[in-house]
């Protein structure tokens, strides 16, 4: 009896310092004209994206998860090319569109607190942002 | 109501074989002597309760620890940007902090060939 209680213990601690936080990249595409409801995958984002931009359409084009600390990798996001490396108080991302660099930032991300970084133009109209957020959780390949 | 004690006899050993007390109490102390002892098992072996106790107040504590340290990480303050390197032409640059999301802006940049959905 004694052994089980001490496992659960045990297990319960390896999993509180196991769960690791995890970065979730949404590549967005904002048009003008209204939506025509609440955008698949953007709802915590939507208010804010709406209050703040003269844009009134926001659609998720693609997404990727990755584990953080960041490990450098590059990730197809889109028609991006993302790297993201070390930890979320001192992420550095790198954008880069047909092979050319477009943006490098660092940032400190919160956990819940979306960054948006956003502007870029698209061929097919309207404008292209990135949505970074740590979540805390395993990470998801 | 009476009993009577006739048909007993001391060689029965039932009454009149007295033993002294101090007798009897020395038997009874070499006979205890005899029999194997088994001490108590808290604190002297295995996991007794006193390091059950210790471990979970360990875990407690641990636990805790790792909950303060997600906690300290994730203040009210939202999201920032300490650099930003704009490696296109680009007009100017726009920072709204919304209690939501912090939203970075880059006016005027022009199109890239990488716009599309694929």
């Amino acid at each position: 009896m004694k052994k089980i209680v001490l496992s659960v213990l045990l297990l319960l601690v390896a999993g509180a310092v196991a769960a690791g936080e995890s970065l979730t990249v949404r590549l967005v595409r904002a048009r003008q004209g209204k939506s025509d409801g609440p955008s698949p995958g953007l709802e915590d984002v939507a208010p804010a994206l709406e209050r703040n931009l003269a844009y009134g359409n926001f659609r998720v084009v693609a997404s990727a998860t990755l584990p953080l600390p960041a490990d450098g990798s590059q990730r197809r996001i889109g028609a991006y090319d993302v790297v993201c490396s070390g930890p979320q108080d001192d992420l550095a991302i790198e954008v880069t569109a047909g092979g050319r660099p477009v943006i490098r930032t660092r940032v400190v991300l919160r956990d819940g607190k979306p960054l948006i970084v956003g502007g870029l133009g698209s061929a097919e109209g309207g404008r292209m942002m990135f949505v970074f957020e740590s979540v805390a959780g395993r990470s998801r390949r | 109501m009476k009993t009577s004690l006739s048909g007993v006899s001391p060689e029965r050993g039932h009454v009149g074989s007295v033993m002294p007390a101090a007798e009897f109490w020395g038997k009874f102390r070499d006979r205890a002597e005899r029999l194997p002892r088994q001490s108590p098992r808290i604190g002297t072996g295995g996991l007794g309760y006193a390091s059950l106790v210790a471990a979970g107040i360990a875990c407690v504590v641990l636990v805790g620890a790792v909950s303060l340290t997600k906690t300290q990480r994730s203040p009210a303050a939202g999201s920032e940007v300490t650099s930003l390197d704009v490696q296109t032409a680009y007009s100017g640059i726009l920072v709204m902090k919304d209690p939501a999301a912090t939203i970075i802006w880059v006016m005027g940049m022009e199109p890239e060939d990488a716009g599309g959905d694929t």
